[in-house]
């Protein structure tokens, strides 16, 4: 049996809607249990290529297949057993009386047993930090918890490929990180995760796989420790490396390594930098 | 493609130089004088002419494609019930049940159902060439107060936005597996509400921010306001004006006096 | 003498009105003391929900006047009591951006929506018509003129919404996370709007941000707000280094700050940096052999 990848997508083109940046023929195939970043400006076509992932947006020419299906087949809603999508604006979902039933909604439309939709609302309230508001209508709470209810009603779901659309904007520096954890722990489980971001420190940190659009297209695709050495690429999609890997790339005639994304990984190459030079 | 345009399409098409005032006149003059025939022939000379305003000032094709799309399951709809459940004067080629069908009703259906799409022509004629300034300047001008036109013109101005809103949201629920394709109609419209909750929930939101952002701007500072622009009566505006009333009353005269376009084949009854 | 602060806030306190009947809401600020003084540019940080919004709606009159609530302390902004001057009045004195662009823009194109205000304010044709030029020339935004506000880039649009603001002419310029939205270019574009806006202008500003780089790289003070009120206050480069505030506030600071915080741990590099340039210079510094 060959490995099937998660998300093949073959020669995909898309320019039908003008409200979106078209694709000009993209080729990518994201292996099971991959943490694949997206980056690019606004405009790049990013959202229009994840939004094929799950069926929202079907191919003008060229395939998607999810595990082997083609998304041409399926509608979104069925698309949604294996895979979850969070939107960037959390007013654009929440429409429930209460939180502990906003958080229902996606698992009950699966179809799962009330026993097992109880346990996993329970377990979703309880990684967000949610039980105190699990009986207040989501709407009335502020932004930050209206967005950590967003995504807490697809975590709860458990898809299979979970895509995350600038999760970490808007949240405040202690829930991005608690949020981060849960989607590692994901990964760890064995999921599928798509992080499309404009927070180079969060890709760099967490993803093993970086693609970067532009104009529709990948422009380079690769390692974080590949992608962020790539200048020319960068600065054609103007994206800068995060601080710290920009500062590494300065320091290259010292032996600084281009590839360092991490404070961490900075300071051990420092580290060795200074006994080799005494 | 949805409702996701402005509506407003710049141009420097002389239906775009006119005044607001005078197209608003010309929108009201011809859907006054639509709504009183029912000539197949007229109707369709009728949407000839608005094709043939909206395509010289430069109004994309597709946008006169979608308005057709828009309207056309009503002028369908309208156009068969119409042809087929009217008692006909004439002698009907069919009659089953209650149902007949002759050539006059089927002319008066069809000339009934597109009456629809040309009413809708003619209004949209006035707003993809009419700017948001020039709509609040010419009502303004008409002695409506300011805030009713800004009010107008924001509904417009917010129309495509809601079109895109309801767009996302319907994806996001979708993305939640609630799914629009399963079931009868009962389930079909049922699945709906989750989309209509939160479109309404995010429309106030919007709503109030926006509010917040009119008074942030000094709106109602003082009992009156100034304005950047100003209208200008051409000459070319008072012939179209002299124009428009002229052929309106016209018009009005040989409906009323010669019947025009009260038959939906003979033109001149 | 030292000029009196141009935003004074004294024990700001304020509640929201109930969201649901009989269900209070709870106290969003409790005790707010701010002094902002002219051409200062202060950067307000926090997590969410601990009411950073709800002061920039104070600084211009929103909060309380539009949104009722009960409401404590003072707002004084320009010798201006911000409680009950009207907001249309106060917005000749405070402009103000907001997060969401599609909200503040709500005209048919860039000229009418920036023309809106001084419009509101009656001024003389002739006047708005040179206010709008000057607005969309500081902002770089002359050419885009006649285009539609929704046809914009999210770093444009945001220029466009301070440019409106500028058409007014205030003193202060209060933004409420206007770059949440952008990406990493629309960022730039519009940080650099307000650096060119404090050179030239001298204009006061008030941001919120969750931007700790451009912070670091634009602000002349930060003042971090938790739990309703401002629980530190100082040059970012004091803040930023205290890691430990930091987290417990529960706000990033700027990834070099938490390097160069590591380095003088792990090996006692002592010199802080957290812009690119500077933490560039330190470590060579280090390195090469001191003259």
């Amino acid at each position: 049996m060959t490995t099937q990848p998660a998300i093949a997508v073959q020669g995909l083109v898309y320019r039908y809607d003008p409200e979106l940046p078209a694709l000009e023929g993209v080729d990518l195939e994201i292996a099971n249990n991959a943490y694949l970043g997206v980056i690019g400006q606004n405009g790049s076509g990013k959202t229009t290529l994840v939004k094929h992932f799950n069926g929202l947006l079907k191919p003008t020419e060229g395939h998607v297949l999810v595990f082997g299906m083609d998304t041409r087949q399926a509608s979104v809603g069925q698309m949604a057993h294996s895979v979850g999508y969070v939107f960037q604006n959390p007013d654009h979902q929440i429409f429930c009386a209460t939180t502990r039933e906003e958080i229902a909604f996606g698992p009950r439309n699966l179809g799962l047993s009330d026993d097992l939709v109880q346990e996993r609302i329970q377990d979703a309230l309880d990684a967000f930090a949610l039980g105190p508001y699990a009986d207040v209508p989501p709407a009335v709470l502020g932004y930050g918890l209206r967005r950590k209810v967003s995504i807490a009603a697809v975590y709860v779901m458990r898809p299979q490929i979970l895509i995350l659309d600038e999760p970490t904007a808007g949240l405040d520096r202690r829930s991005a990180d608690e949020l981060m954890r849960r989607v590692d722990a994901m990964h760890a489980e064995g999921h599928t995760i798509v992080l499309v971001s404009h927070d180079m420190q969060l890709v760099a940190t967490h993803c093993r796989e970086v693609v970067v659009m532009d104009e529709g297209r990948i422009l380079v695709q690769g390692t974080p420790e590949e992608v962020f050495q790539e200048h020319a690429a960068l600065a054609r999609a103007s994206l800068a490396p995060p601080p710290v890997t920009a500062l590494a790339q300065r320091l290259a005639d010292l032996g600084m390594p281009g590839h360092t994304l991490t404070i961490e990984s900075f300071c051990q190459a420092y580290g060795r930098i200074r006994e080799a030079h005494p | 493609m949805s409702l996701t345009y402005d509506l407003y399409q710049p141009g420097q098409s002389p239906l775009h130089r006119a005044d607001p005032r005078v197209k608003l006149l010309l929108t009201v003059c011809a859907s006054a004088a639509l709504l009183t025939i029912q000539n197949l022939w007229l109707i369709l000379l009728a949407l000839a002419g608005v094709h043939g305003l909206l395509l010289g000032a430069g109004i994309r094709r597709e946008r006169v494609v979608w308005i057709w799309r828009v309207t056309l399951p009503t002028v369908l709809l309208i156009a068969i019930l119409w042809a087929l459940l009217n008692p006909t004067p004439e002698e009907p080629w069919l009659v089953w049940w209650f149902v007949s069908l002759s050539a006059y009703n089927l002319a008066q259906g069809l000339a009934i159902g597109l009456r629809i799409a040309a009413l809708a022509f003619v209004v949209f004629l006035w707003l993809f060439t009419t700017d948001q300034v020039e709509l609040v300047l010419g009502l303004v001008a008409l002695g409506l107060p300011y805030t009713w036109g800004l009010t107008l013109a924001m509904a417009l101005r917010y129309l495509p936005t809601m079109g895109s809103a309801f767009r996302t949201i319907s994806e996001a629920q979708q993305a939640r597996a609630l799914d629009l394709t399963q079931g009868g109609p009962v389930r079909r419209a049922k699945a709906y509400i989750p989309i209509t909750v939160a479109m309404l929930i995010s429309s106030l939101r919007t709503t109030q921010h926006v509010s917040y952002a009119l008074e942030s701007r000094a709106l109602g500072a003082l009992p009156y306001r100034t304005y950047l622009h100003q209208l200008r009566f051409r000459p070319l505006d008072w012939a179209l004006t002299v124009g428009i009333l002229l052929a309106t009353g016209i018009f009005f005269w040989a409906r009323l006096t010669l019947g025009l376009g009260t038959h939906p084949l003979v033109v001149w009854p | 003498m030292a000029e009196p602060p141009v935003i004074a806030v004294r024990g700001l306190r304020y509640r929201y009105p109930p969201s649901l009947p009989g269900r209070e809401a709870e106290l969003v600020l409790r005790g707010v003391d701010l002094d902002v003084a002219r051409g200062e540019f202060v950067a307000l940080m926090g997590p969410t929900g601990v009411g950073k919004t709800t002061l920039c709606l104070a600084l211009n009159g929103i909060v309380p006047q539009s949104t009722g609530g009960v409401i404590g302390g003072s707002v004084t902004v320009l010798g201006h009591n911000a409680r009950h001057t009207p907001v249309p009045q106060l917005a000749r004195h405070v402009g103000i951006v907001y997060q969401d662009p599609e909200s503040q823009l709500f005209s048919a194109t860039v000229e009418a929506e920036v023309a809106f205000g001084p419009e509101n304010l009656g001024l003389p044709r002739a006047e708005i018509a040179e206010r709008v030029s000057w607005a969309l020339d500081v902002v770089s935004m002359e050419a885009s003129r006649e285009r539609a506000p929704t046809r914009l880039s999210g770093g444009q649009k945001q220029r466009v919404a301070i440019a409106a603001a500028l058409a007014m002419l205030p003193q202060i310029l209060i933004l409420d996370e206007p770059t949440a939205a952008l990406d990493p270019l629309g960022r730039l574009e519009v940080f650099r709007v307000i650096e060119q806006l404090r050179n030239d202008q001298d204009m006061t500003i008030v941001m919120v941000s969750q931007d700790p780089e451009h912070v670091a790289a634009f602000a002349d003070r930060l003042a971090l707000l938790a739990e309703g009120r401002i629980v530190a206050e100082g040059p970012p480069a004091e803040l930023f280094y205290a890691l430990d505030q930091m987290e417990a506030v529960g706000v990033s600071a700027p990834q070099l700050a938490e390097l160069s915080v590591a380095l003088e741990r792990c090996y006692g590099v002592s010199t802080r940096f957290m812009l690119l340039n500077e933490a560039e210079a330190a470590l060579r510094a280090e390195w090469e052999p001191q003259p």
